[in-house]
């Protein structure tokens, strides 16, 4: 198929992919030129690992509804590209273990102080220092928190209430955080004995690679009803923490990758590539899968619960605030697949949503929605690079329409770790921070030089082709101040 | 031919490891994730932990993945860096494969070991385990 072929422009922002080989539903990319562009680069260098390719793969399941759907920060991942999602009929559609991938429900959780950038400048190294030497980061960092198994149980099902009840954090914290830190129907039974082994000490932890924790000032406001509603407001200091389900998450990514491969094979589903190994959603195969996929979504909200509680005494002892003076704006997944209801073609229909490398996005209305919130739906908190911004977005009645209520999650990285550490060097990126008043610590100067804001695209630009797009509004735009990583 | 190749994944990191034999290259595969994750010709380490690790797959690929996750799992739990492997693989294609490797390291030492971005699984994505002009070629993507 020639280029011309492959995406066919649709409207602004907005491309199909035309059905082609097994595909039984079109691909749908929401992006810019630049960045179709480059899929279509891609496609012709190196089209096993292309994202193109690995839409279509998606939209070659079964059951699969209206359309394969990738975002603005579309990049090649494993099985689903990163920014795509896919919607199945519950009755004939299928669970992929590479439609949520390793780490379940990784996602960003975004916290507001009272206060203005000028109130804690003078502060703001000593309130870095603190976060450093407070939040466990980095390979092999352990979390306060010792847990016996039947504690593990009961956290995985209850999530970030189970924390809360251990006294870090508030009852009002839960309202705050999307499906209030617990997706139901987790069954600790379908976990492994060595995934929560391997997660006994990593509850509270924040991880490695591209997980972060920023203090960050609004540095402008965009959509004012919705940030008013979210209660943000501009040179206002907030904190964002980027982590996910750690080793508890991994292992069951590892052990059912494997189960599922088995369950392709008994239900002779024609999958394109092993990564997409899964199984029907009303099997036992899928919905143990799903019981385990439970569970590491509320390790993740557990996980971002205790790191929320650290950041209030770190703070409290320096800016002596009060912990209750550090709110919970929102807190969103973005990698996981839920059962949700959507309208399709007039008909209301229950799915389970796919995002890899996505968020819900939720525009107003949604029941879903934190009651405050509900006007104007849920934020969506898109995580940017430590060097440029983060934002904060909403959703939109035609992304609910067109994308399953989902937005983008970050930037979408364009250099590969390789050449992202052969192309800078860790204290050079630390020193360029500086000078752009982005205060860095790290356990790892490998891990800065992967991360570093040259190895993803331009967050600004991913942005405004998601406005552009009309699937998701932009709220409020966040600088970096002081950042902490593994 | 080197025995690690770094290939290019945008999100995540993939390698090709080369040997003479099967084993061999089971134990190339094991050394790239180990050096993905730290660095490993720091001085000055006492190799103190050994751990026997057991695998079983119906094909070589699917057994290099079942070794590379377990040398994970086992990794955190003993809170090890591996930087040496022993393996010898038996079995079939009607049979199956078995594997008996053993890996040996040392605790982990953060100032001396720099740690970098954890790996969290080993995919399934161009995994590849093959001979190819009489050395074995194992290609794996890990997501980091």
């Amino acid at each position: 198929m020639s280029e011309q072929h492959l995406l066919v422009p649709q409207g602004p922002g907005e491309w199909i992919a035309p059905l082609q080989g097994s595909m039984t539903v079109p691909g749908r990319v929401f992006a810019d030129r630049d960045t179709i562009a480059q899929l279509l680069a891609d496609e012709g260098t190196q089209s096993q690992w292309s994202a193109l390719a690995q839409l279509r793969n998606v939209a070659a399941l079964p059951g699969i509804v209206a359309a394969a759907i990738a975002l603005p920060d579309i990049h090649p991942g494993y099985g689903f590209p990163i920014g795509g999602i896919g919607a199945f009929d519950v009755e004939t559609g299928v669970v992929v273990v590479g439609g949520v991938g390793f780490d379940i429900n990784c996602g960003v959780r975004l916290l507001a102080t009272p206060l203005r950038y000028s109130q804690i400048e003078s502060r703001l190294e000593s309130l870095g220092e603190a976060l450093f030497q407070r939040i466990p980061a980095g390979l092999g960092a352990q979390g306060e928190l010792r847990l016996t198994i039947l504690d593990l149980d009961d956290l995985l099902k209850r999530g970030a209430e189970y924390i809360v009840s251990k006294g870090y954090g508030f009852a009002e914290d839960l309202r705050f955080l999307e499906e209030e830190g617990c997706i139901a129907g987790a069954d600790p039974h379908a976990v492994s004995d060595l995934a929560k082994h391997r997660q006994f000490r990593q509850v509270g932890t924040l991880g490695s690679g591209n997980h972060y924790l920023e203090v960050q000032v609004v540095e402008d406001v965009l959509d004012s009803e919705s940030a008013e509603a979210y209660g943000l407001f501009q040179d206002q200091v907030v904190v964002s923490i980027h982590t996910g389900s750690r080793a508890l998450g991994h292992q069951i990514g590892q052990d059912y990758l494997k189960d599922m491969a088995r369950a392709s094979a008994k239900y002779n589903m024609h999958i394109p590539e092993p990564e997409l190994a899964c199984a029907p959603i009303n099997s036992d195969e899928g919905r143990r899968y799903l019981a385990a996929v439970a569970c590491g979504a509320n390790c993740a909200f557990a996980n971002r619960q205790m790191i929320t509680h650290l950041v209030r005494s770190a703070v409290q002892d320096v800016l002596g605030l009060s912990p209750r003076d550090i709110r919970t704006i929102y807190d969103i997944g973005h990698n996981n697949a839920k059962f949700e209801s959507h309208v399709v073609d007039g008909i209301t229909r229950q799915l389970l949503v796919h995002r890899k490398g996505s968020t819900r996005a939720f525009g107003p209305g949604r029941d879903e929605s934190p009651p405050a919130y509900r006007e104007v739906g849920h934020p969506i908190i898109v995580g940017g690079t430590m060097g440029t911004a983060s934002y904060v977005l909403r959703g939109t009645d035609a992304g609910m329409v067109k994308a399953f209520g989902s937005g983008i999650h970050g930037a979408g990285r364009t250099l590969s770790r390789k050449k992202a550490a052969k192309k800078y060097w860790g204290e050079t990126v630390a020193a360029q921070l500086l000078s752009q008043g982005i205060r860095l610590w790290a356990h790892s100067l490998k891990g800065i030089s992967e991360e570093a804001p040259g190895a993803y695209k331009d967050i600004h630009h991913v942005v405004d082709a998601t406005s552009a797009s009309g699937i998701a509004r932009a709220v409020a735009r966040l600088r970096p101040l002081a950042v902490i990583k593994g | 031919m080197t025995p690690i190749e770094w290939l290019d994944h945008t999100a995540d990191a993939a390698f090709r490891a080369s040997g003479e034999s099967v084993d061999d290259v089971f134990c190339e595969a094991a050394h790239a994730l180990s050096a993905l994750m730290f660095k490993l010709d720091s001085p000055g380490g006492q190799t103190d932990i050994s751990r026997r690790i057991d695998a079983f797959a119906p094909s070589l690929p699917e057994l290099l993945v079942e070794w590379l996750s377990e040398l994970l799992a086992q990794r955190e739990l003993l809170q090890a860096v591996f930087t040496r492997f022993e393996v010898a693989i038996s079995g079939d294609h009607v049979s199956g494969f078995h594997l008996e490797g053993r890996a040996f390291g040392e605790t982990l030492d953060c100032v001396r070991h720099h740690p970098g971005a954890e790996v969290k699984g080993i995919t399934l994505l161009g995994l590849e385990v093959r001979q190819d002009a009489g050395a074995w070629i194992a290609q794996v993507v890990v997501d980091v």
